[in-house]
């Protein structure tokens, strides 16, 4: 940091710093200070004690306490935000339309962040402006926001309806945030695949698809929206069933994929350490989540229906299989805790 | 010539037996001493899930029984070369510093660290008689003579202890200059 002697200056951006790995040895250096005078952090953080303890008393922080903030501060900074959103989407709004919109949000910058979302991913079509007016006829919320997004986006037809729901479910069941790939692969019909295809690119109001293609939840509240039936009501996605069907997929997935020798290794020789990287990419990506998540899923689940006939097929047919995918990956921390979980359930099977 | 490459060393074979839920645990619990056991050649080279974990694995494992068949040319082991499964405990109050058979194989000794000497039926592992009491510190080691007739403990206390392995009773002491770590 001394060492940066650069013209300008610099403004180091620290998100949610209490979830930060080496929080406490980056917090020393914040509070030592003496950084040059170009060089600014931002940090935001909860107010965890160890964090406050050590900032509280720093002549050169300033504390800012987003819950004391004024009605007028948050209105202005989600105005700003709007008309940022809009702006690098090419979009052009008045300011009383902007001034619509803020007022609506009502102090909520998640509301605020998915209407942008709802309103911009229109691109094509000047349907925007179309998307813009029913905004404002929303009811007040955030639910009503999610719910009038869902009606919106997902089709009509109580069956098909019912069924996007269901990959939702799965979305929101993964252990680890899926990619679009990695999802598709995990839908077993092709009648889901196809919905996920078809679905998924219009719900960018309330999910997003990052780098590498990653689908999450735009936000905690709506993932807590869609679990929870009394706010979602027919749109309520229920994560047990997402588990069950990953379980499941998991399970088809390994039954179809897993076989003997699968990095294709030519000689018994050959030390993990030395395979290349093709004959590791042998291994789907959709392979390696069920090896390793399996047993994640059929765990969270309320009830465990009839997969000991899977479990025992999978044991008998590919547990060695199962285990040169984990080993060759270099994933062999779940391998016991997977078996211990197992060996748990027959103890029940058998009581 | 490597094993892994050869055609013939994986065999896709149907036979199955039916299995039970029993059967299910104890392949379950066999399959976690095996990733625990070979945890090293496991993780450090794929090939030796075959040629180290399920070649070397005990006889008796489910995971073993079930998939060697599938396998030609595995290494073989005799079943003899396993430690035996532990037939008996016997539960003492104290922690247990010394043992030893006695040469006929028929008597276990054991000396503790409260100053104690047990002797046990090796075969029913009851205890025969009273302990043996008269050292004043840790029992650190016990044997048996050749002949069987005496035990001689050493311990803590800087004193050699030889007793009538009839009689039991304390025959004579030894002092010595430091503690006694035996050896038997």
């Amino acid at each position: 940091m001394q060492s940066l002697t650069g013209i300008g200056v610099f403004v180091n951006v620290i998100d949610a710093f209490d979830e930060c790995d080496n929080c406490s040895s980056i917090l020393n250096i914040l509070s030592k200070g003496g950084f040059p005078e170009n060089v600014y952090f931002i940090i935001t953080t909860h107010p965890e004690e160890d964090i406050m303890a050590k900032l509280q008393n720093c002549p050169h922080v300033l504390l800012q306490d987003v819950n004391k903030l004024t009605e007028h501060t948050i209105y202005k900074d989600i105005k700003s935000y709007i008309h940022h959103q809009l702006t690098v989407s090419h979009l052009t709004f008045s300011e009383t339309e902007i001034e619509q919109l803020t007022k609506k949000a009502d102090g909520l910058f998640q509301w605020a962040a998915t209407a942008c979302n709802y309103i911009t991913e229109c691109k094509a079509g000047a349907d925007y402006k179309n998307h813009f007016d029913s905004i404002l006829l929303f009811d007040p919320g955030l639910d009503s926001m999610y719910t009038a997004v869902l009606k919106d986006k997902i089709s009509a037809d109580p069956k098909e309806a019912k069924s996007v729901i269901t990959v939702l479910a799965r979305i929101i069941a993964a252990i680890e945030p899926l990619s679009m790939q990695l999802l598709k692969a995990l839908c077993l019909s092709q009648y889901e695949q196809q919905l996920v295809e078809n679905v998924i690119p219009l719900l960018g109001a309330v999910f997003t698809v990052h780098g590498f293609n990653v689908i999450r939840p735009i936000h905690t509240s709506f993932r807590d929206y869609l679990t929870d039936q009394a706010r979602s009501g027919s749109f309520f996605a229920d994560i047990n069933q997402g588990h069950q069907d990953l379980a499941y997929a998991a399970f088809e997935t390994m039954k179809k994929e897993l076989h003997f020798n699968i990095c294709q290794i030519e000689s018994s020789y050959i030390l993990n350490s030395s395979l290349m990287q093709e004959q590791i990419d042998l291994i789907s990506p959709a392979l390696f989540y069920s090896c390793c998540f399996w047993s994640d899923h059929l765990r969270l689940q309320k009830a465990i229906p009839g997969f000991q006939d899977t479990i025992t097929y999978f044991l008998k047919n590919h547990f060695l299989f199962w285990l040169e995918v984990l080993s060759a990956k270099g994933a062999y921390n779940v391998a016991i805790p997977e078996m211990k979980f197992l060996l748990a359930q027959t103890v029940c099977y058998l009581l | 010539m490597t094993l892994i490459e050869t055609d013939s060393f994986f065999v896709k074979s149907n036979i199955q037996k039916e299995w039970t839920d029993s059967n299910l645990q104890a392949f379950v619990k066999d399959a976690i001493i095996l990733i625990q056991t070979f945890a090293v050649p496991l993780w450090s080279a794929v090939p030796h899930i075959y040629l180290s974990a399920l070649a070397l694995s005990h006889n008796a494992s489910e995971v073993q029984q079930h998939y060697t068949a599938r396998f030609c040319n595995l290494l073989q082991c005799p079943s003899n070369i396993y430690a035996k499964q532990i037939q008996g405990i016997i539960k003492v109050k104290s922690e247990v510093t010394g043992i030893a058979f006695s040469p006929d194989g028929k008597q276990i000794i054991s000396g503790s660290d409260d100053q104690t000497i047990c002797v046990w039926d090796a075969h029913t592992l009851k205890q025969i008689g009273q302990p043996l009491t008269g050292c004043s510190d840790w029992v650190t080691s016990v044997a048996f003579s050749p002949d069987g007739k005496q035990i001689v403990s050493g311990s803590g206390d800087q004193i050699i202890c030889g007793w009538d392995a009839h009689i039991r009773s304390r025959e004579r002491g030894v002092d010595t200059n430091g503690d006694t770590k035996g050896r038997h």
